[in-house]
């Protein structure tokens, strides 16, 4: 996995920048994707690492719905939810998403990861979207708690 | 990227599952459902067809994973058909082309169930 | 201290600078060097690993293709196209006779008009693959016009790695339609073009190279016939099916002949292929290996039908890759033996006999897997079958392989001849069920060696012909003559 120097305000020369607000719905999971993948074809960046980005995100999401927020049943009723705040940033050489939520966050290291032969081997078949997070994308971390709710966010260079 | 749609289709003792649209969050339950019936049923010969499955997330492919597996011990497969391109890279780069079975077309995977593979 | 030393002490620094700057700068060349290598290494073991997929998906495409539709061909032939090269999306143009026309019959992913007039129709507000596709499906292409025309036209291969920068292809204004990278590749049937394969956009972004064109090329050469076939084969009748089906197979393995031996100075080659009508897969070729060495190739493969034509097309295809690399024979046979062997099913294998040769120093290095041992027709017309060691590709793992086979080296003298052949030959057989033989083989073969590589080869058919009469033909038959001209 890539790092990329952690020099955010330079490097962030933000060419593009989009921001979505969607309530806590695995319905609209859809829509993010088709976002990242536009941006991705705005950015040039090749399909195959589209994917690779639109799979992370999209599984980043599930589990901030599921972990963070305890899952769509559990907000179902509640109308002034504050959901799920996506930030998209095209950069020079790389697309920034950042997930916002103000759920009780959760334990991102103790996920655990499991790698995908190990996953196979295994009753359960969980925990294989740990894995997509972090090794589909050149970096990812998770602050918790800041001014706007807890913050994922996963950068892939073009 | 539409609602994804689950046609089911028999030829002989084949199931053929056309997946149509995505495999997320969202549409898995509709996946287990399918997937339940045929274990029902005692169905042990899969064919997905993928011709238009544009995306695939992890929950889907540890669901298929798991009936590949669990269809073997009865003696039958899971075996998938028509990926794009795209879904293959994902599939590829996970390894899990190494574990299921890969066609272009869901006839061959129909074919090659007669041949006894 | 002599008045000297100071001088000496100077020239010993220097000289000491000096080793030490060209040891660093030897150092840095060798490490560079060595870089190089294994770069050049990586890329020849991911060709090798792509040769190694490729085999294996080409083969059941075509085993399956006997009974099909031709438009399921088609989406077969284009997903292992994808597959092989990567590319992200693809199409099949196949041409219309009477209109001198091409249409895209087969497409797969989104795949980009690349003709640049489409332009008014294509909308940002549209929804993607279904009108792209059908703009692409119905826009006729003339001969000669854009990319597609021009590759039906000339029917040379075009690989452009760099799209963006190349006049040829078509700007699209949206940005799922960007053409970043294209490969396209005639599709031959008796030397008539009759259709046209494109892929583009590799996957990982990365552009496309030579080898993702070789072997879309050759798979497009296997595919042409069966396309083609499947094509006619929807207008038969039943009865006539079975007689399609078999000739099939011949009719594949015969478009893949060499068209022609190459000429050499002081050296004929001539060769002879007879397919019989059932059974599939002799072939020969002839490869310059660099401007010094050429590799000849004959084999034999064991299966039946339309199996074991494709396993010959796809062998000739490895080994054609694959000779640039080696000098030596036998190690030509055992990367061959690894790269295919894996994919061979139980029953069947394939024997061959691979021979370089010094254009110069007329050397001879030869090497069999489990293939006839060559004849070899000195000027005074004595005869020798040269022995090596080796067994069958595809029959035992490679290592064992690796172990068996050996090589066997000939100097060649103005007036000597050396045969190769296949069972065919000597196993063919008249009406009383006998053999031609080796015997009477190697004296036919006596007799005509000193006029020639051609007439040696003609003698030999003459003389078989007249023993073998009108008995059905069983088996292949190939013979292969290389003559050292005299002075």
């Amino acid at each position: 996995m890539n790092q990329p120097t952690d020099n955010k305000d330079e490097e962030l020369s933000i060419e593009g920048f989009v921001t979505l607000h969607l309530p806590c719905r695995y319905s609209y999971l859809r829509m993010i994707r088709q976002s990242v993948l536009d941006m991705s074809a705005r950015a040039g960046m090749s399909e195959f690492k589209a994917a690779q980005l639109e799979m992370a995100v999209d599984e980043a999401c599930a589990n901030v719905i599921e972990h963070s927020y305890g899952g769509e049943a559990a907000t179902a009723n509640n109308p002034n939810h504050p959901g799920l705040r996506i930030n998209l940033m095209q950069c020079r050489d790389r697309i920034v998403i950042e997930i916002f939520d103000r759920g009780k966050g959760f334990d991102f290291d103790r996920q655990g990861v499991i790698e995908p032969d190990e996953y196979v081997l295994h009753e359960r078949q969980r925990g294989l979207g740990m894995f997509i997070i972090q090794k589909f994308v050149d970096d990812v971390s998770y602050e918790r708690g800041t001014s706007s709710g807890n913050c994922l966010r996963v950068t892939k260079l073009l | 990227m539409r609602e994804c749609q689950i046609k089911h289709e028999v030829v002989s003792d084949i199931d053929i599952l056309r997946l149509d649209g995505a495999l997320d969050a969202y549409s898995f339950p509709r996946l287990e459902h399918a997937f339940d019936q045929l274990r029902t049923k005692q169905r042990n010969r899969i064919v997905l067809d993928c011709a238009n499955l544009d995306y695939i997330n992890s929950a889907s492919l540890g669901a298929l994973i798991g009936v590949a597996r669990r269809v073997r011990e009865q003696g039958g497969d899971l075996k998938l058909a028509s990926l794009t391109p795209k879904i293959f890279s994902i599939v590829e780069l996970l390894g899990f082309d190494k574990m299921l079975q890969i066609f272009p077309d869901p006839q061959l995977a129909v074919s090659k169930f007669a041949q006894g593979g | 201290m002599s008045p000297d030393g100071g001088g000496i002490n100077q020239t010993l620094i220097f000289i000491f600078a000096l080793t030490n700057f060209l040891l660093a700068a030897g150092g840095a060349y060798m490490y560079f060097r060595w870089q190089r290598q294994r770069r050049v290494c990586e890329q020849l073991l991911q060709e090798k690993e792509v040769i190694f997929g490729f085999v294996h998906d080409v083969g059941e495409v075509f085993a399956e293709s006997e009974h099909i539709e031709p438009d399921l061909l088609l989406k077969r032939v284009l997903y292992y196209a994808l597959r092989t090269t990567r590319g992200s999306a693809g199409a099949i143009y196949l041409g219309d006779p009477v209109t001198d026309t091409l249409h895209a019959r087969a497409i797969t992913g989104v795949f980009p008009p690349l003709i640049s007039d489409v332009e008014g129709s294509l909308d940002a507000s549209v929804s993607k693959s279904k009108h792209i596709e059908n703009l692409v499906r119905t826009r006729a292409i003339r001969r000669g016009e854009g990319l597609v025309g021009a590759v039906a036209d000339l029917g040379t291969p075009i690989i452009i790695p760099d799209a963006e920068c190349d006049p040829r292809v078509p700007r699209h204004h949206l940005d799922f339609l960007r053409i970043r990278s294209v490969l396209l590749v005639p599709m031959r049937f008796h030397q008539q073009i009759t259709g046209v394969l494109a892929v583009v956009n590799r996957v990982d972004g990365e552009a496309f190279v030579e080898t993702d064109l070789n072997l879309l090329q050759a798979l497009a050469d296997q595919a042409s016939a069966a396309v083609y076939y499947a094509g006619l084969r929807d207008s038969l009748d039943e009865k006539k099916r079975i007689d399609h089906d078999l000739s099939l197979a011949r009719q594949i393995q015969s478009t893949l002949l060499p068209k022609e031996l190459p000429r050499m100075p002081g050296i004929e080659l001539a060769a002879f292929n007879q397919p019989a009508k059932e059974i599939g897969g002799d072939y020969y070729d002839a490869i310059p290996i660099d401007d010094r060495h050429i590799g000849i190739a004959i084999a034999d493969v064991s299966g039946k039908s339309i199996g074991g034509a494709m396993l010959m097309s796809i062998c000739r295809s490895v080994v054609r890759a694959q000779a640039p690399g080696y000098l030596n024979p036998a190690d030509l046979l055992r990367s061959v033996n690894r790269a295919i062997s894996a994919d061979i099913s139980q029953d069947m294998f394939i024997t061959m006999l691979y021979m370089v040769l010094h254009l110069d120093t007329r050397k001879l290095v030869i090497a069999r897997a489990g293939h006839e041992k060559p004849m070899l027709v000195r000027r005074d017309r004595t005869i020798e079958l040269v022995e090596s060691g080796g067994t069958a590709i595809g029959l035992m793992d490679p290592e064992l392989f690796d172990g068996l086979i050996t090589e066997q080296t000939v100097m060649l003298h103005p007036g000597d001849t050396v045969v190769g052949y296949t069972d065919g030959i000597t196993e063919a057989m008249n009406n009383a069920k006998e053999e031609w033989g080796m015997d009477r083989f190697m004296e036919a073969s006596s007799l005509a060696s000193s006029e020639g590589a051609g007439s040696l080869i003609d003698n030999v058919r003459q003389r078989l012909q007249r023993f073998v009469g009108d008995y059905a033909q069983y088996d292949d038959m190939t013979l292969l003559a290389l003559h050292v001209v005299k002075e």
